[in-house]
C-alpha cells in the first residue's frame, strides 16, 4: 500500500537559492585555495613579496607589481600570496582549537551533570574577559610566534563553541530518538556519537564563522601591531605596514585589508549557506 | 431542528491547489447550507486540512489556488470560525485563555456570548473560571472544551473544525461531538469537521443529525455522499478507512499463548512473567523552587505484570500516568534532566534479572523489554539510515545484524527491503512506526511496551501498525503492553486490561469483563465515550 504523506515545504524554494549559493562559494573559494597552491609554484615570484627594493617604492598597481608596492618596495600582489598560508593556516587552526575541544566539552557537559557545573563556570569564567584582552594576554605569555598567535584568536572562541554546543547536545537528550537509543541499550562512548552526528551541520556552521571571526580579529592584532612576526608576514601585520601611508599609497593597506573583508564575508556565506544542509528533507 | 435552506453558506466549485507544479487538491465541489454537517475524511496527506484552510481563506505559504472558487455568503467577520487541530495550537502561552478566546468579533451581544459561553461550559463539564487560567495550567482536554465553547459562545454561522479529535482522549472527543450535534440542530450551526476517523463521523450522526460525508484520497474526490450510504460504498478507500474503525480484528487469537513458531532464541530458562513492584515515581521540588509549600508530589504508585505470548492494554485518560509508568518499565526513566527531578522507586524483575527501576537499568533489561514510542516523527534518528538504526540495537547484544538480517525484518514488518537505504524523513507515519518497532524486534526482546504507538497516525496506518504488531506477538511469543487510552484498540486484541487514573491503577482483569462490564468510575468513562465513537 502506498502511504503517501509528504508534507508540502514551502521553504524548498528558498532551500534550492540556498544551495545554488553553497555551490557557487563552495567554487569560489576551491578556486583561491588552488590558486593559492599555484602560487607555491613559481617561488621567484613569490620572493619579490620578500625582497627589499627601495628603489621600486610605493609604485602604483603596474605591469610588473600589479598590486603595487609597499614602502619597502615587495610587490604587494606576491605579499598577499606569501601572506595567506599564514593568515589562513592561522585561523583555521584557531577555529580547529576552538571547536573542537568545544564541541566535544560541550557535549560532556550536555550528558554527565558531573562535569556540567565546572565546565560551564570555566566559560563563564572565560567570557567575563573582553576578547581582545584575553588576546593581548595569551600574545604576552606566549610571545609573537604563530602558535602564541593562533592560541589568542582560539581562547576567547572556546567558551562560545562550548556553550553553543552544551545548548544543542541538550535540546537533543530530550528528543524521543535519544531515548529510544538508550532503549536500544547503546551506551557510553556510542551514545555520545549518537548525540554529536546530527549536530555536525550546525558544527560545520560554526566552524565557518569561526574562521570568519578569526580572520577579523587577526587582522585587528596585526594592526595594532601584534600580529604575525615579519618572518612570517600575515594579512594583518600588511596592514600594519601600511598604516603609516595610508594617506600617501593607500593601496598598500587596502589590498590587504580588502582581501581580509572579502575572505571573512565568503566564509561567513559559505557558513549561512550551509543551513539547508542541516535539515534532512 | 433548522431546514437546511436551499441557498448555501460556503460553495467550493471546482477547487483546484498546487505547490509549485505539484496538485494537492483536484476539482473539488462542495456546499454547505445552515444546519448541515458535512465531514471529510481522508488519512494522512489527502488534503482534508487544505480544504478547509481554502475555506477559510487562509492557504498556508506556498500553496496556490489554480482553479475554480470558494463561495462564501456568509456575512460579518465573525460568521466563520476556526478550531484548531492541536488544543495547544490555539493558544498563546501569554495570555489568560479567555483573553484569546472571546477575541473576535462575536455575531451575538458581548453579554449574550457571555451567557452563551457559560451554559455552553456547563454543557461541556467545565468550570467556567477555568478561562481566566494560563493555557499551561490547563490539561489537553480542557483546553479542547474551552476553545469549543468559545467559538460557539460567539454563534458564528459556520464552524471549521479541523480534527478536533486527533490530540484528545477519547472522552472528550465524545462531549465535544455531543455539543456539536446539539450546536447544528438548535441554532442551525453549518460545521465541517475533517477527520481520519470513520467512528468520529459516525459519532456526530446520532440522534437523527443528518451528516454527509466527502472522501479524499491523494488530493482527489473519491465519494461524496451522506454517510449512511457512503458506508455501502465499494471504493477500497472508503472500506479501508471503514475497516480501520470496526474494532474487533479478523482473528482473535485463542491459542496465543501458545506461539506457533518455533524461535531460535527460545530457551527452558526464557522468562515468562515481567514484574514490575512497588513502582512509585515522584516529582521532588528541586533546589531553585520558590514556593513555599514545595513538597514531593506522587504522581504514580502502580505495579505491572506482563506474561508472554499475551497482550495486556494499560488504558487511561491523558494525563493518567500512562506513559510514564510504560517508560520507567521499559528502564527508561528521566535521565539528566535537572529541571524535573523525577524520584523513582521499585523493582523491575524478569524471571532470570532484577533490576532496580531507578536510571539506569542494566543493559541486559533492554534485551529483554523494549519500549516503542509514541510519536514517529521523532523517535527515529534524522540522520541514520533505517538500515543502521535497526542495526544500533542488534550490535549492543551482539546479536546477527547481516544485511539478510536487516531484510528479514523489514519483510516481518511489512516493509521493502529497499528501505534499508531510506532515510526517516523519506518515510510515511505508519512506515516509521513499523520502522520503531522493527527496531525494538532486532534486539529479540521478551516484551514490547508499545506506547500509543498508533496516536500519531491516521486509522488506516493505525489499523495496519496494530494488525502486524499482534502478528509479530503471536509468531515470537512476545508479552505486549499496549498502551492506549482508545477502547476501541483494545477489544480483540488484549487478553488483559489495567485501567490507570491518576497514577494509580483502579481497575485490572480480563479484556472481557472489563471492557463489558467496568467496575470503576473510570473505566465506565472510558467505555461510554468508546461507544459514542463506535462504528
Amino acid at each position: 500500500m502506498a502511504e503517501s504523506t509528504r508534507e508540502i515545504d514551502p521553504s524548498r524554494q528558498e532551500n534550492t537559492a540556498w544551495r545554488l549559493t553553497f555551490w557557487c562559494l563552495a567554487t569560489c573559494l576551491t578556486l583561491t585555495l588552488i590558486a593559492l597552491a599555484l602560487a607555491q609554484l613559481f617561488p621567484s615570484w613569490l620572493e619579490s613579496g620578500a625582497r627589499l627594493n627601495p628603489a621600486a617604492r610605493l609604485q602604483s598597481p603596474n605591469r610588473t607589481a600589479w598590486l603595487g608596492t609597499d614602502g619597502l618596495g615587495r610587490d604587494l600582489c606576491a605579499r598577499l600570496f606569501l601572506a595567506a598560508p599564514n593568515s589562513l593556516g592561522v585561523a583555521v587552526a584557531a577555529a580547529c582549537l576552538a571547536v573542537i575541544p568545544g564541541a566535544l566539552l560541550g557535549a560532556l557537559a550536555a550528558t554527565w551533570r558531573l562535569a556540567d557545573a565546572p565546565l560551564m563556570r570555566l566559560a563563564d569564567a572565560l567570557l567575563t574577559l573582553p576578547p581582545l584582552v584575553l588576546a593581548l594576554a595569551c600574545l604576552t605569555l606566549f610571545g609573537a610566534s604563530p602558535q602564541g598567535l593562533i592560541f589568542a584568536l582560539a581562547l576567547p572562541e572556546f567558551p562560545r563553541s562550548l556553550r553553543f554546543v552544551r545548548v544543542l547536545a541538550r535540546s537533543q537528550i530530550s528528543e524521543p530518538w535519544f531515548l529510544a537509543s538508550r532503549g536500544l541499550g547503546t551506551r557510553g562512548v556510542a551514545l555520545f556519537w549518537i548525540l554529536l552526528r546530527p549536530l555536525a551541520p550546525s558544527l560545520a556552521v560554526l566552524f565557518a564563522q569561526v574562521v570568519a571571526v578569526a580572520l577579523l580579529v587577526e587582522g585587528l592584532l596585526g594592526f595594532l601591531g601584534l600580529g604575525l612576526p615579519p618572518s612570517h608576514p600575515g594579512w594583518g601585520s600588511m596592514l600594519a605596514e601600511g598604516r603609516a601611508l595610508l594617506f600617501v599609497a593607500p593601496q598598500v593597506i587596502l589590498v590587504p585589508g580588502v582581501c581580509i573583508a572579502l575572505f571573512a564575508f565568503l566564509v561567513q556565506l559559505f557558513a549561512d549557506s550551509l543551513n539547508p544542509f542541516a535539515e534532512p528533507r | 431542528m433548522t431546514p437546511p435552506t436551499s441557498e448555501p453558506l460556503i460553495a467550493a466549485r471546482g477547487l483546484c491547489l498546487s505547490a509549485g507544479k505539484k496538485p494537492l487538491l483536484r476539482e473539488l465541489s462542495c456546499t454547505l447550507a445552515a444546519g448541515e454537517v458535512l465531514v471529510v475524511l481522508g488519512r494522512s496527506g489527502a488534503g482534508k486540512s487544505l480544504l478547509l484552510r481554502a475555506i477559510a481563506g487562509f492557504l498556508p505559504e506556498g500553496v496556490r489556488q489554480t482553479g475554480g472558487r470558494v463561495e462564501r455568503t456568509v456575512k460579518g467577520t465573525g460568521a466563520i470560525r476556526w478550531l484548531a487541530q492541536e488544543p495547544d495550537a490555539a493558544f498563546s502561552p501569554y495570555h489568560r485563555a479567555s483573553r484569546q478566546l472571546l477575541a473576535g468579533k462575536p455575531q451575538v451581544s458581548p453579554q449574550e456570548q457571555a451567557t452563551r459561553f457559560h451554559a455552553y461550559c456547563q454543557e461541556l463539564a467545565l468550570a467556567p473560571d477555568l478561562a481566566q487560567a494560563f493555557p499551561h495550567e490547563l490539561s489537553g482536554g480542557e483546553r479542547a472544551r474551552l476553545a469549543l465553547a468559545a467559538a460557539l459562545s460567539a454563534k458564528p454561522q459556520v464552524l471549521l473544525a479541523d480534527e478536533p479529535s486527533a490530540a484528545i482522549d477519547l472522552a472528550t472527543v465524545a462531549d465535544l461531538l455531543t455539543v456539536l450535534r446539539r450546536a447544528t440542530q438548535n441554532e442551525g450551526l453549518a460545521l465541517i469537521l475533517v477527520t481520519h476517523d470513520f467512528g468520529v463521523a459516525h459519532g456526530l450522526s446520532k440522534d437523527g443529525t443528518n451528516v454527509r460525508a466527502l472522501v479524499l484520497e491523494a488530493g482527489s474526490l473519491v465519494a461524496q455522499d451522506s454517510l449512511a450510504a457512503l458506508a455501502h460504498r465499494p471504493q477500497a478507500s472508503v472500506q479501508a478507512l471503514i475497516k480501520a474503525t470496526t474494532t474487533a480484528p479478523e482473528n482473535p487469537r485463542q491459542t496465543s499463548s501458545q506461539p506457533t513458531s518455533t524461535t531460535t532464541r527460545k530457551t527452558e530458562t526464557s522468562p515468562d512473567i515481567l514484574q514490575a513492584s512497588g513502582l512509585t515515581i515522584s516529582l521532588a521540588p528541586t533546589a531553585h523552587s520558590r514556593q513555599a509549600k514545595a513538597k514531593t508530589k506522587q504522581l504514580l504508585a502502580a505495579e505491572l505484570s506482563l506474561q508472554r505470548g499475551k497482550t495486556t492494554a494499560l488504558i487511561g485518560a491523558s494525563g493518567s500516568g500512562k506513559s510514564l509508568l510504560a517508560r520507567t518499565v521499559g528502564g527508561l526513566s528521566a535521565w539528566r534532566d535537572s529541571k524535573t527531578r523525577l524520584v523513582v522507586q521499585g523493582e523491575l524483575a524478569t524471571s532470570n534479572l532484577r533490576a532496580s527501576a531507578a536510571c539506569p537499568v542494566p543493559r541486559a533489561w533492554h534485551g529483554q523489554v523494549q519500549y516503542v514510542a509514541q510519536d514517529p516523527w521523532r523517535s527515529l534518528h534524522p540522520r541514520r539510515r533505517v538500515a543502521a538504526i535497526l542495526r544500533e540495537g542488534a550490535s549492543n547484544f551482539s546479536l546477527p545484524k547481516s544485511a539478510t538480517r536487516i531484510a528479514e525484518l523489514l519483510e516481518e514488518l511489512e516493509l521493502p527491503a529497499a528501505y534499508a537505504q531510506r532515510f526517516p524523513h523519506q518515510l510515511s507515519g505508519g512506515e516509521r512506526q513499523r520502522v520503531a518497532l522493527a527496531r525494538a524486534l532486532a534486539v529479540s526482546p521478551h516484551f514490547i511496551l508499545a506506547d500509543e504507538i498508533t496516536s500519531a497516525l491516521d486509522s488506516v496506518s493505525a489499523a495496519r501498525v496494530l494488525s502486524v504488531l499482534a502478528r509479530l506477538a503471536q509468531e515470537n511469543g512476545l508479552g505486549v503492553l499496549l498502551v492506549t487510552h482508545d477502547l476501541r484498540q483494545v477489544a480483540g486484541r488484549a487478553q488483559e486490561v489495567q485501567i490507570l487514573e491518576a497514577g494509580k491503577v483502579v481497575e485490572s482483569g480480563t479484556a472481557a469483563q472489563v471492557l463489558q462490564t467496568p467496575q470503576s468510575r473510570a473505566g465506565q468513562r472510558l467505555r461510554t465515550a468508546a461507544q459514542a465513537v463506535a462504528w
